[in-house]
């Protein structure tokens, strides 16, 4: 499984309340919260995609569109150019 | 390139029928003109020309103005978002017919205690509270998209506790907490010189800790916990036009005090040829967020914060490049948060 990882230049930075991705070519800051906090932690340690849906799936077992959720969050962070 | 001029601060009224500790109108002057209706019409048009989409009517006090509400009308029909800033305690005819008819993007009023004598003292006019809670009560019903906004010298708690029961009895939408800074009147009784940076830090915990969401407190990105960021508002000052009563161009509306901060005079100059050679509007573009100095060229927040508020930065570091003096004094005693650290 390719492992996901952060695009050049983008830095993960987590906090009690949540995260922060900071792209410090372009400058753009995203705020992560909640599931999406999460995920982009585990992408900061080097989870890949199927490790990162089995933690999901134990942390949330009453959620059944789990693995929608993280394709279209990855969606989301190639789009706004956070994963490599 | 030249930006967009995309908001618009008018201030249309020769002055405030209030006397606040805090403000930067009459401690300043100006020539006490004030352009006419028509004039200011042309002056909207012309903005909206070159893709102004935000006007902003504040002051002074801007339902001073004779023709507020045709004033008002035509801005709202020419403009996506119309907002007013007003101390809340005057109610013009029509205004409120306005208002339905057209609803404005925001309204907010101005109350800085739950007790009416400290509000009126501070505010230099008794009976001004009671005024101003009787508007904003309107605001709410009327379902106009309101916010207070409470201006603080010190960190007490308990005047922010009482705010907030009062703003809950009121129905207002959101309260914003902001620190007076030492602009205008300002400068004799600033939260920057009235607190050291460890009890600013610990009262901006408290509000985070102890405070619903919907009170805003106007804390620079870099000292605000993760959660609170979404609701953060920033400075629009590289796309931002001010325009004083008698048509000056400003910076915001810092040249009522601060005469260098003004260039040019409508009609004589038209918004485009003030927006593209005024040397206030160059400096800001030419320096602002890259030449911004101190902790805000080690802050991850540059790009977005802008220094916080320039103005505030000039009055208490000198230049519009000064570091925000809040993140400065955090990081010169080592308490500014490491994970908002890059370097450049």
């Amino acid at each position: 499984m390719k492992k996901l990882e952060y695009a050049k230049g983008v830095v993960f930075r987590k906090e009690p309340a949540g995260g922060i991705l900071f792209n410090i070519d372009t400058g753009n800051l995203q705020v992560t919260e909640g599931v999406a906090f999460g995920i982009c932690d585990m992408i900061d340690r080097d989870k890949d995609r199927e490790e990162i849906l089995m933690e999901l799936k134990k942390l949330y077992p009453e959620e059944k569109n789990l693995e929608q959720d993280l394709e279209d969050f990855i969606m989301e962070l190639r789009e706004k150019g956070a994963l490599a | 390139m030249i930006p967009t001029p995309g908001v618009l601060y008018i201030n249309p009224a020769g002055g405030c029928n209030l006397h606040c500790k805090h403000c930067w109108v009459n401690e300043g002057s100006f020539t006490g003109e004030t352009l006419a209706l028509e004039q200011w019409k042309e002056l909207l048009t012309q903005a909206k020309v070159m893709g102004c989409e935000y006007v902003k009517l504040t002051g002074g006090e801007p339902l001073l103005y004779d023709d507020i509400v045709p004033l008002y009308r035509f801005a709202a029909d020419s403009f996506p978002k119309v907002t007013i800033e007003t101390n809340g305690t005057l109610q013009p005819d029509g205004f409120w017919d306005a208002l339905v008819e057209r609803k404005p993007f925001h309204i907010s009023v101005s109350i800085d205690s739950a007790e009416a004598d400290v509000h009126d003292k501070f505010r230099g006019q008794t009976g001004a509270w009671k005024k101003t809670v009787a508007f904003a009560e309107k605001l709410v019903d009327y379902k106009i998209n309101n916010q207070v906004i409470m201006c603080v010298s010190d960190t007490q708690r308990k005047p922010i506790k009482d705010m907030i029961n009062l703003i809950q009895s009121i129905g207002a939408y959101t309260l914003k907490i902001n620190f007076i800074t030492p602009s205008g009147r300002g400068k004799y009784n600033s939260f920057f010189d009235n607190t050291s940076i460890e009890e600013t830090l610990d009262f901006f915990a408290w509000i985070d800790k102890e405070t619903p969401a919907w009170v805003l407190p106007s804390v620079p990105a870099a000292l605000l916990p993760v959660n609170r960021l979404k609701s953060l508002g920033y400075c629009a000052v590289r796309n931002l036009m001010g325009v004083l009563p008698d048509g000056t161009f400003s910076l915001c509306g810092i040249a009522f005090s601060r005469k260098e901060m003004a260039w040019g005079k409508f009609p004589e100059t038209s918004v485009q040829e003030a927006w593209e050679n005024s040397p206030v509007y160059k400096m800001i573009r030419a320096s602002v967020p890259d030449n911004l100095e101190g902790i805000c060229r080690k802050c991850i927040h540059r790009d977005t914060c802008i220094g916080s508020c320039v103005v505030n930065n000039m009055e208490t570091g000198g230049t519009i490049t000064s570091p925000d003096i809040l993140c400065q004094r955090a990081y010169d005693a080592g308490l500014f948060p490491k994970t908002r650290l890059i370097d450049r």
